[in-house]
């Protein structure tokens, strides 16, 4: 019965934030068998902290710290079949660029961008961009604030020229 | 131009986005929570788990054995430590079972989850693995008695062949296990190495600004030490 409500609770309150899953496994995955992989694993080993959760630090703080362990210490890389991976994705990026707008092509070229960085400097880069404090995605990594602070001021700076690359290429 | 401003603004539209995505309803969080976890300390749990039952496999057998050689004394003393060994091991197993859960539920940052999990593969998962292989070379110890058994004569002929032949038997199921876990601890140390290098990066920004200051201060004072001799000068 209290297992039940538990569960509930944890139901409602993923449900109300899922967006932090979607886009920590958009920013870590490329094809789509990885991503649903990752959301999968993500959701579990959320309901497996979940008792952990005290409420000291805001819901959205413990997702995200918990999504980004997930994504970046937890996940098996698989690669099956990356040449036959790639064939797929090539087959289907193709008719996918002809139709997308200016904003989708941003989006992606966005996605891009960061998935040329290393694994840690993407979760960092997810959090300022979903306008995360220094405090917060210090407590999230690990590390100072001031460092975050330094971080941020060159990633910033790295992921403007990688979008440039990725415009011009 | 692309300012970060406009990086923003695709963000924000790339989150809106997401937001329309209901993917992750009750139905699938009921799914996801009962599934197996896929994750490099699933794999290792059940390494580890495969180790445990081989060494339980191993104490069965040799303690099945015990009983026909009871009249074998060398041979008896060997089934006798080898248990005792095998006992153990087999303890140390459950408690990095136990460990490696522990660690999983902490609640960590990323750093810190890093270097426990690090930590745990170097230390306590690589001495699980040669667990394992030893586990595995004992079972043809084990399968020997038991063939053996049925006149309790099991003898050793040529001992330092016999040990040659398990040493490597262990060496080689130790790399092969070894190997295969291997691209975990390289995927971890990748993470690690990225944060520490954040870490540097602060230490080397602090290093060149308390240089910055030093330089500032030491020109300071000599553009004011230069100021007060000429002052001087003048004056008299």
């Amino acid at each position: 019965m209290k297992n039940n409500s538990l569960e509930n609770i944890f139901i409602e309150n993923i449900t109300k934030h899922q967006g932090i899953i979607h886009k920590v496994c958009n920013i870590y995955c490329t094809n789509h068998e990885n991503k649903t992989d990752l959301m999968q694993e993500i959701t579990l080993q959320l309901w497996k902290s979940y008792p952990g959760f005290q409420g000291k630090s805001k819901f959205s703080t413990w997702m995200y710290r918990i999504a980004l362990n997930t994504a970046i210490s937890n996940v098996r890389k698989t690669n099956k079949m990356p040449l036959m991976e790639a064939l797929f994705e090539s087959q289907i990026e193709i008719p996918e660029k002809e139709n997308l707008s200016e904003d989708d092509e941003d989006v992606n070229r966005l996605y891009k961008a960061i998935g040329k960085l290393k694994v840690v400097d993407k979760g960092i880069i997810l959090l300022y961009l979903e306008d995360k404090s220094y405090k917060e995605i210090a407590e999230i990594i690990g590390i100072s604030e001031k460092n975050v602070a330094v971080k941020m001021h060159r990633l910033k700076k790295k992921l403007e020229q990688l979008i440039l690359s990725e415009r011009a290429s | 131009m692309n300012s970060f401003k406009s990086i923003k603004n695709t963000w924000e539209k790339a989150s809106s986005e997401i937001s329309d995505d209901k993917t992750v309803d009750s139905t699938y969080i009921k799914k996801a929570i009962t599934t197996d976890s896929k994750s490099i300390s699933a794999s290792m749990l059940i390494n580890i788990r495969a180790g445990m039952f081989l060494l339980a496999l191993d104490i069965v057998l040799f303690a099945y054995n015990a009983f026909f050689y009871t009249a074998n004394i060398p041979v008896f003393t060997a089934i006798f430590l080898s248990l005792l060994l095998l006992i153990v091991l087999l303890v140390y197993l459950i408690i990095q079972t136990r460990k490696l859960t522990a660690i999983e539920l902490r609640n960590m940052s990323l750093f810190e989850t890093l270097v426990c999990k690090i930590e745990f593969f170097k230390t306590s998962y690589t001495m699980s693995l040669r667990a394992t292989a030893f586990a595995t070379a004992f079972i043809a110890f084990a399968a020997n008695l038991t063939q053996q058994n049925a006149n309790g004569e099991f003898n050793i002929s040529n001992i330092p062949l016999l040990i040659t032949i398990y040493v490597l038997f262990y060496v080689f199921f130790n790399s092969l296990y070894k190997l295969s876990s291997s691209i975990y601890l390289k995927q971890l140390t990748n993470a690690l190495s990225n944060l520490e290098q954040n870490i540097l990066d602060e230490m080397e920004h602090e290093m060149a600004k308390n240089r910055k200051t030093r330089i500032f201060i030491g020109l300071s004072m000599s553009v004011m030490l230069l100021a007060g001799i000429v002052m001087y000068f003048i004056a008299s």
